[in-house]
């Protein structure tokens, strides 16, 4: 069933108490903890009314572990489902308030307010705020520039930063009262203050209006119901005896307040994670210290899961030189530590899964200065060569950011390579959207031909058995010709049947089913149209989809669209299908309930290309993996020459303003509002720190995703002034000497 | 004396054939100018001995001394169905009232006699009683100033529901009773509400002592109002007194248990003075504690009834079904699950399913398999959910229809403006009011057709609106000025009739719409054209019922608004559909009266329950909802705080609010197992309609259940 390595052991014998376990990549952890739920609900020690809760970081994690858990019962003998509770802290915050609505104001019906829609609200106020502050956004214009030539890339990040600010304030707690302290401070010469200020107030006027919350108001009522109420946390502490938390090192400061909290003084909690892989610490307020502290907290058992069977042993020396790198050699003192101990260790004899064989002549870390187009098509190439050859193993290339994917995708495309994206929105988001979108269009235009065929196609594309491949699509298009051709819409949406020998076209069978099985589809959903439209898009995606995913994506655009329709009374069919359209095409990304990085097995996908960003790869391994664009610009390490994204090029002395704001926040939190009065751009350098140190555990966590081959390469940038990044640059240096030898 | 053989009128008796139970003869021969208290569980038979001792009764007393009192009108069915298969009476029918019935009755007919005293600022001219929708309607013009100021900054939910909380703690203050000083008070007991939330119930308080106020000063009865004048003042005068006690010797109380406190009060008065009063109590149910109920009280009038008859069993259940109930009873209390009959199997069957379409498809399939193979008559099947979306019920609607499976369904709770039928209907007026300065859009048109016209497709409906609607003139053209004969065609000759028969009642019958109140449009409207046959709403019940009750609403409100807001009628019409589209809530709130005897039903669990009668196959969807267990939760009102005697001196904490919760589940899956003839189907899901998964008591309950069963079965495989 499951042979523990050390470590291991240690681990699922737990007994109680605070346990914390430092895991490096591929140890088996998630298999280690799944392992542990099954044996506590196998002991008998529960309630009936007890559960062990399990409390991960994305939704795809969720899935993994409920499953994973439902095997392990099995095997026991036992039913699975029942005894353990798997949940993001978004869906454990949901539990919670769903229990209580009404302390915090809320009745059993509350909505959640989407990305989309809270863009839309701070929208509003931005540009507000951006007409009668004009003058200050001049003064922090850059002087190359003029404020009414940048108005646009103002406007946009002056959203994000509301939006952040928003974000942050409501993980600290903060609520608009609380930051109105440091927009009345008068000491305070910063004008974003008031503006962010500004701006969070309205916005939560504009949830309570609407009978919405967002996902951060989800996180803080939970844990002020839990805070305001000892009993009803007693109860949850009884519900929940055991506490399991995997990615512990990504935990933001209200994730372990929330847990510390229903853990209890004496309670339960095994916090496994690896304090080198924490990489979603920018603009939240996680931070892999704090998994360190508990770490060292007294009452706190710890162990280390060192052994990994994942990669070849050249791949692990790579990585374990980075970590050495980065103790004692990082030029910039502030950066030594930033990766830490344990090193990561092959595993040993007789363990079930052994060190995939080592291939020193399969690492390649290329010092070629290529441009950026140059990078794309030798990735390309070297893929169009490998892949014919290596049919039955997983590759991946790893991108720093979405756009660098989507560039590359098109250069795989051109090259005829096969490829599988998994960048931003997933496909899957982007087509829920257009798919209904593209059935409203037909409900709004019902005597349009081309209508008709798209919204066919779309249902059929929507249905995995039903998928019309590249092939097939000829056939199909020429039997709705001659079907339309035929017969008048009216007619193929009646009771009555097609006569296909009529039409004397030679169809096939299958195609013809097909077809029918669509059209069955819009005769059903003609009639729901007079429905609500929320209640329309659930009865068409309740026939359509089957993915979670789809289905809870499918559920926040009805939301989203009935939210619109209470705003704008007036709203009709085709504003809606607008709507639905505009995301399809502007890729709002969504998250929370309905995010769409669901499990995702690279196993499954041989000979094809993965393109997946570095963040999205977490957790995942490949064969062969290829990390690009590794250069000063994505991996920045505090050198002279190196940029910073968050520091605007069109705002005026490297200012990073975000990070000027947090610092504002943070000493509110502190209730240190006098040294607040500090000088403009010292948290902007402060800010390079943490972000260089964010961008090497980046880099880390892209090396260890490699089973047995890895290539890394880097471009000079779109100005061509980029170089090496220094990491990259250390590592390559290391492997040339030591195979030198 | 009845003789035990006897069989029980059919009429009368859902469990033909059976004979009286021991209880049932005690009952019917218990001398009926006596007292009597009657307990017993549900489908136990005590209504059907209280309406044989009811016909005992009437051959002795004039039947209009009679008084037949229940907390709602669903529950007096039986009595309803008893009477109207009587054909003589000693006098006039008995009378058959709720409280509030009663109370009105009273009030206006003594009104002068009390109204100064009262408080009522014009005593002299006559009172007006406000339905829900216009008392909300009112509190909104009195609260409009307060929201201004920033009331209720603190609580994130639509205003309606603001209002209608409000009015809800008022109410229960008269049916408690107490005083509505001390609503935000008893609010405050709760524990662990967060502080800004405190501040909201004080301003909740103060709007609806203003809406009081205001109400004195003008007349106007709410449903609280009238409670209050008809105990304190109405009740107070001799006159009343007397007219009652000379008006009814003997009552009959039922499902008191679902009944008010200040009911309770005046039955325990009825009886002081020598009435013969006959109480029935339910012993699990309680299923309107939500609205004020109180069954705890009810059981307190125990006491002071020298005779009581106790009923023990069920009538005729399978037994599995027994085991069933006490199973899951022990579940979900979690106490530890004995050894049990493995009959138990034959009472239920549990499906679990990752998510909501195929739950709904393998229901629906399971249904057609009782119906077709199994013959069962589709009226003894129910599906329930705790709640019931439109999209949900829509789906099982078409699935169920496309088995040619009769059903139907109600949902009282719905807003009015989102119903397709109302909203064709308020098209259709926006069209004959050719004043109104309401504009019809293409798509609005559309829908009316397609809610109106049978078998019109929407290609079809569409080339009508495009080819025949002047957004312009607000009308549609002549079929017949179509000059292109294809697309004539295409739209069928038959469509066409139908349309012409639709435009001509729209421009012909009523041609100088404005006079014309919008109720008496939309019940003609509706009662000449779209019921009859060849249109879509023809025989669909439910769209009667829907549109009965628009019907009803906006005359109320148009009374009210020309009499006390000096509205012209022009005026109140259109003010009534600008409010519609402020979101009303239908007045009628679990008042829907159904009498679909023939289709399958698609319920809310505690419609179901409040109807009180027994079906043979039950249908439960979505078992892990948490919608099985909790309360409907709305942050400005607590029916626990604010009922009878609630603790003085401590907090009302989480361990309360559990309690409350599990009895509620108890009593609901008690009462609904109680009322089931064959089975029960219990479907999980995995992912609800919203995308979340939940897990709720109701599933753990029964996947304890579950793992209990299968350790019993195999235990050596644990």
């Amino acid at each position: 069933m499951f042979k523990p390595r050390p470590g291991q052991t240690e681990v699922i014998n737990y007994t109680g108490g605070k346990m914390g376990v430092s895991a490096v990549p591929g140890s088996g952890k998630t298999h280690t903890l799944s392992f542990l739920a099954a044996r506590l609900v196998a002991s008998g020690e529960l309630a009936a009314d007890q559960e062990i809760l399990i409390v991960t970081l994305v939704n795809s994690a969720v899935d993994n572990f409920a499953s994973r858990v439902a095997q392990f019962l099995t095997q026991m003998g036992l039913i699975a489902g029942v005894g353990y509770r798997v949940r993001t802290l978004h869906g454990l915050a949901y539990d919670i308030v769903r229990e209580h609505p009404g302390r915090i104001g809320l009745d059993n019906h509350f909505s959640i307010m989407d990305e989309h829609s809270a863009m839309e609200i701070l929208d509003l106020h931005v540009r507000n705020w951006m007409q009668a502050n004009r003058s200050i956004l001049e003064n922090y214009t850059h002087e190359d520039f003029r404020f009414d030539h940048k108005y646009q890339e103002w406007l946009v990040f002056l959203k994000t930063l509301a939006a952040n600010f928003i974000k942050q304030a409501k993980d600290f707690q903060l609520t608009p009262e609380d930051t109105s302290r440091l927009a009345e401070n008068e000491h305070l010469n910063f004008p974003f203050i008031q503006f962010a200020h500004g701006v969070y107030e309205n916005y939560q006027q504009a949830l309570q209006q609407r009978g919405s919350v967002d996902f951060e108001d989800l996180i803080r009522y939970a844990f002020q119901i839990l805070e305001n109420d000892p009993a009803f946390t007693e109860r949850l502490r009884r519900r929940w005896p055991v506490i399991l938390e995997d990615e512990a090192q990504d935990s933001s400061l209200i994730q372990e307040k929330l847990l510390r909290l229903l853990c209890g003084c004496d309670g339960n909690w095994v916090r496994v994670g690896d304090p080198n892989q924490a990489i979603f610490e920018t603009f939240t307020t996680a931070d892999p210290e704090l998994l360190r502290a508990f770490l060292r907290e007294a009452d706190v058992k710890k162990y280390d899961l060192k052994y990994s069977g994942r990669s070849t042993q050249s791949i692990i020396n790579l990585a374990n030189q980075l970590i050495h790198w980065s103790l004692q050699e990082h030029p910039v003192l502030g950066l030594r530590g930033t990766l830490t101990e344990p090193c990561i260790h092959t595993t040993l004899p007789g363990d079930p899964q052994q060190n995939p064989a080592d291939q020193p002549d399969q690492i390649y870390l290329d010092e070629t200065p290529y441009s950026a187009d140059k990078e794309l098509i030798t990735i390309a190439r070297s893929l169009k060569k490998w892949i014919p050859e290596n049919e039955d193993k997983t590759v991946a290339v790893l991108v720093p950011r979405n756009t660098r994917g989507a560039e590359l995708a098109q250069e795989l495309d051109k090259q005829g390579v096969p490829f599988l994206e998994r960048l931003k929105s997933t496909k899957p988001t982007r087509d829920v959207a257009a798919i209904l979108a593209n059935v409203l269009d037909f409900l709004v235009h019902p005597t349009y031909k081309r209508s008709f065929s798209t919204a066919m196609k779309s249902i059929l594309n929507s249905k995995e058995d039903l998928r019309v491949e590249r092939a097939e699509n000829k056939a199909l298009q020429k039997a709705l010709t001659v079907l339309l051709k035929n017969y008048d819409l009216e007619r193929l949406l009646e009771e009555r049947s097609i006569d296909w020998l009529e039409m004397n076209a030679q169809i096939l069978p299958e195609t013809i089913s097909k077809i029918e099985y669509a059209q069955e589809l819009l005769k059903k959903w003609q009639f729901a149209v007079t429905l609500p439209v929320d209640q329309l898009l659930m009865t068409i995606s309740m026939d359509l989809f089957q993915e979670p995913a789809d289905l809870a994506l499918a559920h926040k655009l009805a939301v989203l669209l009935e939210t619109g329709a209470s705003i704008n009374p007036s709203w009709e069919l085709p504003d809606f299908q607008d709507q639905l359209e505009s995301i399809a095409e502007n890729r709002f990304s969504v998250y929370g309930f309905s995010e769409t990085d669901m499990e995702f097995n690279p196993d499954l996908y041989p000979g094809k290309v993965v393109i997946t960003t570095f963040h999205k790869a977490k957790g995942l391994e490949w064969d062969r993996v290829y990390l690009m664009s590794v250069n000063n610009y994505n991996f920045p390490s505090c050198q002279e020459n190196d940029s910073f994204s968050s520091e605007k090029w069109f705002i005026r002395d490297q200012l990073n303003l975000e990070a000027e704001l947090t610092a504002h926040l943070k000493n509110l939190v502190l209730s240190n509002l006098e040294i607040s009065t500090r000088t403009e751009g010292e948290a902007s350098l402060k800010a390079r720190l943490d972000y260089c140190a964010e961008r090497l555990r980046l880099f880390y966590v892209g090396l260890t995703r490699a089973r047995e081959q890895l290539i890394i390469t880097w471009n000079t940038g779109k100005r061509g002034d980029c170089v090496e990044a220094l990491p990259l640059n250390a590592l390559r240096r290391w492997w040339e000497d030591s195979n030198a030898h | 004396m009845a003789a035990p053989s006897e069989p029980v009128p059919p009429s009368i008796n859902f469990m033909d054939p059976i004979r009286y139970s021991k209880e049932q003869l005690a009952v019917i021969d218990h001398p009926a100018s006596e007292p009597l208290f009657i307990e017993g569980p549900a489908m136990s038979g005590k209504t059907t001995a209280a309406i044989a001792r009811l016909a005992n009764l009437l051959k002795e007393q004039t039947s209009s001394r009679v008084l037949i009192l229940t907390p709602q009108k669903s529950l007096a069915k039986p009595y309803f169905d008893f009477l109207s298969q009587q054909s003589e009476f000693k006098g006039s029918h008995p009378s058959i009232l709720t409280i509030s019935g009663l109370a009105r009755l009273l009030v206006e007919k003594f009104w002068l006699l009390f109204s100064g005293q009262a408080g009522f600022g014009k005593p002299f001219e006559k009172p007006h009683f406000l339905s829900l929708e216009t008392a909300q309607y009112v509190l909104s013009k009195i609260s409009e100033p307060y929201f201004k100021q920033g009331y209720f900054h603190s609580v994130v939910i639509e205003r309606s529901r603001l209002l209608s909380q409000i009015l809800d703690n008022l109410n229960k203050s008269a049916l408690v009773p107490f005083p509505p000083e001390e609503i935000s008070s008893r609010l405050n007991l709760a524990a662990g509400i967060d502080p800004p939330i405190r501040i909201a119930f004080d301003q909740a308080q103060e709007c609806a002592l203003n809406f009081r106020k205001y109400c004195l000063q003008h007349n106007l009865l709410d449903f609280s109002l009238l409670i209050e004048t008809f105990r304190k003042h109405a009740w107070g005068t001799p006159p009343c007194k007397d007219y009652f006690y000379s008006s009814f010797q003997a009552i009959v109380a039922d499902n008191i248990e679902e009944d008010f406190p200040v009911s309770h009060d005046f039955l325990r008065e009825w009886l002081h003075t020598k009435r013969a009063v006959t109480l029935i109590y339910d012993q699990g149910g309680g299923y309107r504690s939500f609205l004020g109920a109180d069954p705890q009280n009810a059981y307190k009038l125990k006491d002071e009834w020298e005779s009581v008859i106790t009923f023990r069993d069920q009538f005729r259940q399978p037994k599995p079904l027994g085991v069933l109930r006490i199973a899951l009873n022990t579940s979900i209390q979690f106490d530890k699950l004995k050894s049990m009959s493995p009959s138990i199997r034959q009472a239920y069957e549990v499906s679990s399913y990752q998510f909501y379409p195929q739950m709904i498809s393998d229901v629906c399939e399971k249904i057609f398999h009782l119906v077709e193979t199994e013959h069962t008559h589709p009226a003894d099947i129910v599906i329930l959910a705790p709640y019931l979306s439109d999209a949900l019920k829509f789906s099982l609607s078409q699935n169920l229809s496309q088995k040619r499976i009769p059903h139907t369904s109600s949902r009282p709770s719905r807003m009015y403006l989102v119903h397709p039928v109302i909203r064709a209907l308020i098209t259709y007026a926006k069209m004959a009011y050719t004043n109104w300065p309401l504009p019809i859009t293409r798509l609005e048109a559309r829908n009316a057709l397609l809610t109106s016209i049978p078998g019109l497709d929407i290609a079809r409906a569409d080339l009508i609106v495009q080819t025949l609607f002047s957004e312009d003139e607000k009308r549609f053209r002549s079929f017949d000025s179509m000059t292109n004969p294809v697309t004539q065609e295409r739209i069928s000759f038959q469509v066409g009739e139908k349309l012409e028969n639709l435009r001509q009642w729209l421009g012909d019958e009523y041609s100088d719409m404005d006079d014309t109140p919008l109720d008496i449009f939309i019940s003609a409207f509706y009662g000449e054209l779209l019921s009859q046959k060849g249109y879509k709403l023809f025989e669909d019940l439910e769209a009667a019922n829907t549109v009965h009750q628009l019907a009803q609403s906006i005359q109320k409100f148009r009374q009210f608004s020309t009499d006390y807001l000096n509205l012209s009628l022009s005026q109140a019409n259109v003010e009534y559909i600008r409010t519609l589209q402020e979101g009303l809530l239908p007045s009628s709130f679990l008042e829907q009266e159904m009498e679909f005897e023939s289709a399958l039903r698609i319920e809310p669990a505690h419609t179901f329950l409040m109807e009180n009668r027994p079906c043979d196959y039950q249908f439960w969807l979505d078992i892990g909802s948490m919608g099985w267990w909790e309360r409907l939760n709305q942050p400005l009102t607590n029916p626990y705080l604010l009922r009878r005697n609630p603790f003085e001196t401590r907090q009302w904490n989480d361990v309360d609010e559990f309690q409350s919760n599990q009895q509620s589940m108890l009593r609901v899956v008690e009462g609904l197992i109680r009322r089931c003839g064959k089975k029960v189907f219990l479907n999980a899901v995995h992912v609800n309609e919203y995308g979340t998964e939940q897990r709720g008591p109701l599933l753990r309950a029964v996947q304890a259940l579950q793992k209990h069963l299968i350790q019993i079965e195999r235990p050596d495989d644990v």
